[in-house]
């Protein structure tokens, strides 16, 4: 690239500028520029040059665009004209030539800085990322931030001189410098320094300077173009051709106005003042015989300047200081002469006091007599009032000037030299009134009798000038240059003796947008023809600056920024740009907006405020974040915002803990009687300690207690109770109540109530045994089922030999009316499912096998539960023992602790099933009926599922209370199904014991239940969960699901209720759930996704799909209507309600309701099964308020609203509590 | 919708009762621990009222925004799966706690 520079260097040919001059000088820079070039150019972008055509193209624009691209250029062009889009197409050009370039724009000061980076955004559209503009006002830490990541910089020259210096600037990087207003490039100023800064490293940047007025005379020019480095004087005159059809037409207008009578005389006071002055500095041969009058004050400080570089040598020291003494009063005078001719009276006035306070002023001419006559006569004019003819004449122009246009278009700006004057305007403005609004412009700093403006109300006050809310702005020079404001059609020169600069500036604020109007006013006589003669000086000048000013000046060299190679060709472009968004504004904007709002609020607003945050109190209701926990272990489905980590975490923990929620509550239960061991072990990191010490003990405690079982079967019940009692602490109490309560009942009832229901735990062992025959081929944890069942089998039939044999006539009588509805449930699954003949076999010789094995059993009661295992096994079909044995193998090392929870588990549930059963036995066998085709049908859809996963499934999945992988979860849960399967042939076999098949039903739904929750929990499922569902008999299972799914509710009933009952009464909601969980199963066929389906196990039960109703009133009829007539449908609606009601509400009602129902259905299978016994005082009550419910439910089924289930609930509350007096209320505490 | 909000005016006026109800409570902390240290030192440090610039004040309604919203919908998604078409605080209670760990 550089050698591309070195030959472009060596060529260079000027597009503009021919002169051989250059040449040479190029030959002289170009050994400077070699260490420069770090710069590297766009070759594709360098190809072409773009020029905007979003914009009308203007010829003069075009051309002076082209030749600003490759050469330093000195832009000067009449206000209005565009140059600003000259600037931003050269900027632009660059921008895109050197991809690491950095451009800068200066002007002078942060108004127009702002301007033009809004402008040139408008024209070309360089991305604002890239842009930014700096003033003084961003602090250099932050500037040199920007000076590294944009490209595009807009700053004042102060700014960049002072980064420069800083280094701060990244010189190296500069490829253009756009210097606007540079006719201020003189002496000192910023853009001098920056260029010679520039100029010294050396930086090769191409300089772009855009001025209006580059000077009033050639050596002003020259030395602009000198300090800039211009090699190319672009001049336009509002005349030249090319221009002239852009040039809005402007109508200047000298008036003429005569100074006021007061005025003449007071300057001819003071001209009597300076005469004498002027007459001594004569005589010394300072002052070379003017004519006092035409002085200027600007002439004397030169002539001053003359004297002090060169003192006339026959001066002594002490008139030296008397000459300097007279030079400062004169040019004081002469200012004040100044002001009084061209701004009245009063600033001349004002500026006369404030000289006469400062010491030499004061020291030569206080004592003055014409002076003070001046000033008095002064003074006196001011308190008359009398406006100066040009404040009067003015004020006539605009109100002409706001007849002839619209008060809200029209802009009016006037220009004013001095303060004091734009005040006097302001004050005479004022009091004109509409249709002028009116306000002033001048500068930040402060003088000593009035305030600037900030920066900031400078902005403001423009802002205000553009949408309207003023049309007449009144300005001091500040407003002169750059403002483009578009709409200013009328400017007034209150003073016309100003530097034809500033005048062709102060014209340039109109005729941008259409025709304009200036109108200038001058005093006759010095102001006058002091506008003359500027006028002719401009004039002299733009002669010299014709043809580009060759002749007139002389010109520097401009390096070549693009290789010679490229010679990019010009491309025509309509580019899109973005919305310019001012950086600054919409901070403060918002700011702003907000800032002026806050601490508005209404009395009602108020007034709701006090009432939702109160001051003080705990009145407030606050959520709970405890009540659900069960809506904790599956993700809730989210709007927006997803799940955190910590909510994902939350809900694996609630999985786990939930899953053990059942366990839990078994172990929480006994962790009284374990004593401080388990409370110790509290932590749920300790978990399986405590299950297993629990366990342990209330497994001894068990055996004990089915060793005293043995005894006789008033005892059994006793012990039982007692292994309740040491198991439940908190029960323990009631459990006693009922126990004696029942007692009394004559001890016969006892017999055969316990019997009855310790046969059909046999008759449910066997179907147990059965079960486990079937599934033992499948896996080995079916093994440990079996186990664990065969275990769970070592304690009941202890109850069920006694009772056996004690109530043979019950048995018989079930089992009759069970074989009686066989054939049709046999018939129904052997279709259905595929068809298990050995089970039928077996069928006929259960009862009395059954029995055996428990003989068996009882025989070793106390021998470890594998052995059991085996024996039944043996008992059972040949396969099993097979198995069997792999099963002990496998279980051998685990089981003692798992055996044992489960026992646990399995001894409770048992119980509950036991009552269960009890009740149920005598249910309405269509009923039954029904509920065996559903779950048939469950199976029929299930097997297809099982079938496959059989070989699978067989793998010791013994991770005992741990968390099981997904897919060993699912095994388990298929092995399960398999199992329900197994149990549903042999329910349809065992049809004989109606019950049982209940119970198996029950126990499949919960298996099913048990299926989909293990889906939906997936793989997060606790082990123990899944563990106890296939060991536990299938209530267990249901119920340890249930308690899980249902945990609130099942939860709540059980604790503060006896154990047995509090068992059925969770059941209740079990069956029901499981229930609508196997027709929902039918319905969704899994294909659901799975927190979907949770929910929909959890709440179809209450969205009541009329199915589900009915199998749960199916369920119910099953449970509670033994003893009675009452048509089923009601007790189901009952049911439904009460499903409703728990789920609506978790508190006590539903509580309530299971638990009253439980009792119910406990003594219901009393009822049934001793229907030969005297029914005692409670039950018949009992009977009676079952017939009383049943009558509300038959009432409530006509409404159908939740509510009046609720209302239901309430009723049937006080009802249980009446019937069950004797049952310590429990405490309904949600200890959740 | 995404425009609606709430007012920030609104937002300020709850932050400020919350804050100077803190401020208080503090304050009647210190003026405790004062009598029983018995330091009485002086209120030389003023406690000054915690406040929020405007863009604070602007985000956080936005975040509160976000937060209603999405507990609204929560709630609804569970009323809506139970059948009602009415959100009760039980609704509200079971989105609560994976809610606030959202936010």
């Amino acid at each position: 690239m550089t050698l591309h520079k070195f030959l472009g260097k060596k060529e260079t040919p000027r597009p503009q500028l021919e002169d051989p001059k250059i040449g040479k000088n190029e030959q002289d820079c170009f050994v400077g520029d070699e260490g420069a070039s770090c710069i590297e150019v766009d070759a594709e972008a360098v190809k072409t040059w773009i020029y905007p055509v979003n914009i009308p193209l203007r010829d003069y624009q075009f051309a002076i665009t082209k030749s600003a691209l490759f050469s330093n250029t000195l832009v000067a062009l009449p206000t209005g004209l565009g140059k600003t889009l000259i600037a931003a197409v050269v900027m632009y050009n660059y921008f895109r030539w050197f991809p690491r370039g950095k451009i800068v724009f200066t002007a002078p000061s942060r108004p127009l800085v702002m301007q033009q980076i809004e402008a040139c955004h408008n024209i070309v559209g360089i991305p604002q990322e890239w842009t930014i503009d700096m003033t003084g006002q961003l602090s250099p830490a932050k500037r040199a931030c920007f000076w590294k990541t944009k490209r595009v910089f807009f700053v004042t020259p102060q700014v960049l001189e002072k980064d420069i210096h800083s280094g701060k600037c990244l010189v190296k990087y500069l490829v253009c410098l756009v210097i606007d207003e540079a006719h201020r490039a003189m002496g000192n100023y910023s853009y001098c320094e920056v260029v010679r800064e520039l100029m010294a490293v050396p930086v090769q940047l191409r300089i772009l300077a855009l001025t209006a007025t580059p000077g009033a005379k050639r050596q002003t020019v020259q030395q602009v173009i000198d300090n800039l480095h211009i090699s190319n004087l672009e001049y336009r005159n509002e005349n030249d051709p090319d221009v002239i059809s852009y040039v809005h037409k402007r109508k200047i207008e000298l008036i003429q106005v005569a100074m006021g009578q007061d005025a003449v005389e007071i300057n001819q006071q003071l001209l009597e003042v300076i005469r004498p002055i002027v007459g001594r500095l004569s005589t010394i041969g300072v002052l070379k015989n003017r004519d006092y009058r035409t002085l200027s004050p600007c002439e004397l400080l030169e002539i001053r300047e003359k004297y002090r570089q060169a003192p006339p040598q026959d001066l002594s020291s002490v008139n030296n200081g008397d000459v300097e003494g007279y030079f400062g009063v004169l040019i004081s005078l002469y200012y004040i002469h100044k002001l009084l001719s061209s701004h009245g009276i009063r600033p001349a006035h004002e500026m006369l006091e404030r000289k006469l306070k400062q010491g030499f002023f004061a020291k030569y001419v206080s004592k003055n007599e014409v002076l003070l006559k001046a000033r008095m006569s002064m003074q006196q004019n001011l308190s008359h009032g009398a406006p100066s003819p040009k404040l009067s004449k003015m004020l006539e122009i605009l109100r002409e000037h706001f007849k002839a246009n619209d008060p809200q278009s029209s802009r009016v700006i006037i220009f004013s030299n001095y303060r004091e004057s734009v005040r006097d305007i302001m004050d005479a403005l004022a009091n004109i009134g509409e249709p002028i609004r009116a306000t002033q412009f001048i500068g930040q700093s402060s003088g000593k009798t009035m305030k600037g403006q900030s920066q900031k109300v400078q902005q403001a006050v423009l802002q205000k000038f553009r949408s309207g809310a003023y049309n007449v702005i009144v300005a001091t020079s500040i407003g002169e240059e750059g403002l483009d404001i578009m709409e200013v059609d009328l400017v007034v020169a209150f003073d016309a003796n100003v530097s034809p600069l500033r005048m062709i500036q102060r014209m340039g604020r109109t005729g941008r947008k259409h025709d304009g109007q200036v109108v200038v006013l001058a005093c006759e006589g010095t102001e006058l023809k002091g506008y003359l003669r500027k006028q002719a000086k401009s004039k002299a000048i733009s002669k010299h600056m014709r043809n580009g000013g060759i002749n007139s000046f002389t010109f520097h060299p401009s390096p070549r920024m693009i290789p010679h190679v490229f010679k990019p060709e010009v491309q025509f472009v309509e580019l899109s740009i973005e919305k310019f968004v001012s950086r600054e504004k919409k901070v403060r904007g918002d700011s702003i907006q907000i800032h002026a709002s806050i601490g508005k609020l209404t009395a009602a607003e108020n007034n709701i405020l006090a009432k939702y945050f109160p001051t003080t109190g705990e009145n407030t209701w606050k959520p709970s974040l405890v009540a659900f926990p069960y809506f904790q272990t599956y993700p809730s489905r989210t709007h927006k915002v997803n799940h955190s980590c910590r909510a994902i975490m939350l809900i694996d923990l609630m999985q786990r803990l939930q899953g053990q929620t059942s366990f839990l509550g078994n172990s929480k239960t006994s962790i009284p009687q374990d004593g401080p061991c388990i409370e110790a072990s509290n932590a749920s990191d300790l978990n399986k300690i405590r299950e297993v010490r629990s366990d342990n003990k209330s497994h001894s405690r068990h055996t004990v207690g089915s060793n005293a079982v043995s005894v006789s079967c008033l005892k059994l019940d006793s012990s039982r109770l007692g292994i309740q009692t040491e198991d439940f602490v908190d029960l323990t109490a009631p459990d006693n109540i009922v126990g004696e309560q029942r007692s009394p009942n004559t001890s016969c009832i006892k017999k055969d109530d316990l019997p009855s229901s310790s046969f059909i735990d046999l008759d449910e062992n066997k179907e147990k045994t059965c079960e486990f025959e079937e599934t033992v081929p499948d896996t080995p944890i079916a093994n440990t089922v079996m186990s664990d069942e065969g275990h769970s089998n070592s304690g009941t039939p202890d109850h069920s030999q006694f009772k056996t044999s004690l109530l043979l006539d019950d048995v018989f009588n079930n089992d009759i009316n069970e074989s009686q509805c066989s054939p049709r449930l046999t018939s129904l699954i052997k279709s259905g499912v595929v068809p298990e003949s050995p089970i039928d076999e077996r069928t006929d010789f259960l009862p009395g096998l059954s029995r055996s094995q428990l003989i068996i059993r009882h025989c070793k009661p106390l021998v470890h539960h594998q052995t059991e295992q085996q024996i039944t096994s043996s008992l059972g079909t040949n396969e099993e023992v097979v198995i069997d044995n792999a099963a002990d193998v496998n279980n051998v090392p685990i089981d003692p602790s798992n055996n044992e929870t489960q026992t646990l588990l399995f001894e409770r549930k048992s119980r509950a099933i036991r009552r269960v059963h009890v009740f149920s036995s005598p249910v309405v066998e269509e009923a039954q009926n029904l509920l065996a085709d559903i779950t048939n049908r469950s199976f029929s859809e299930d097997s297809p599922l099982c079938g496959g996963n059989v070989a699978d499934s067989v793998k010791p999945a013994h991770r005992f209370k741990r968390l099981r992988k997904a897919d060993d979860g699912r095994r388990h849960r298929k092995e399960k199904s398999r199992k329900d399967h197994g149990k549903g042939r042999r329910k349809s076999m065992h049809n004989v014991r109606v019950f049982i098949d209940d119970e198996a039903e029950v126990s499949s739904e919960a298996d099913v239940s048990n299926d989909e929750d293990g889906e939906d929990d997936s793989s997060s499922d606790s082990f123990i969960d899944d563990r106890m569902n296939p060991t536990a008999t299938t209530q267990s299972r249901a119920s340890g699901i249930d308690m899980m799914a249902i945990y609130r509710r099942s939860l709540l009933s059980q604790i503060p209720v006896e154990g047995g009952t509090n068992v059925s009464a969770t059941f209740s909601p079990d069956y029901v759930s499981s229930m609508t969980i196997i027709s929902e199963n039918e319905d969704s066929s899994g294909s659901i996704p799975r927190h979907i389906q949770t929910r929909q196990i959890e709440q179809t039960n209450q969205s009541a799909s009329k199915s589900l109703q009915s199998v749960e009133g199916n369920q119910i009829t099953s449970e509670a209507t033994p003893s009675s007539s009452f048509p089923a449908e009601n007790t189901t609606q009952m049911r439904s309600r009460k499903r409703k009601l728990s789920f609506h509400r978790f508190g006590f009602p539903s509580a309530n309701l299971e638990q009253q129902f439980a009792l119910q259905s406990n003594e219901e299978p009393m009822d049934a099964c001793a229907a030969k016994d005297i029914l005692c005082d409670d039950h018949i009550f009992d009977n009676i308020d079952l017939d009383e419910l049943e009558a509300q439910a038959a009432s409530l089924l006509k409404q159908n609203s939740d509510f009046s289930a609720q209302k239901q609930g309430a009723h049937t509350i006080p009802q249980s509590h009446l019937q069950n007096p004797h049952l310590s209320n429990p405490s309904f505490d949600l200890g959740i | 919708m995404e425009d609606v909000t709430f007012d920030s005016i609104l937002i300020n006026a709850i932050f400020k009762s919350v804050w100077s109800e803190r401020a208080l409570e503090r304050e009647k902390a210190e003026f405790n621990d004062v009598l029983d240290s018995e330091a009485g030192a002086g209120s030389s440090k003023k406690i000054r009222p915690t406040s929020a610039n405007a863009n604070a004040l602007k985000l956080s309604c936005e975040l509160l925004r976000l937060f209603v919203t999405e507990a609204i919908q929560r709630a609804a998604a569970i009323a809506e799966s139970e059948g009602t078409d009415q959100i009760e605080a039980t609704h509200l209670e079971s989105i609560l706690p994976q809610l606030l760990l959202d936010f």
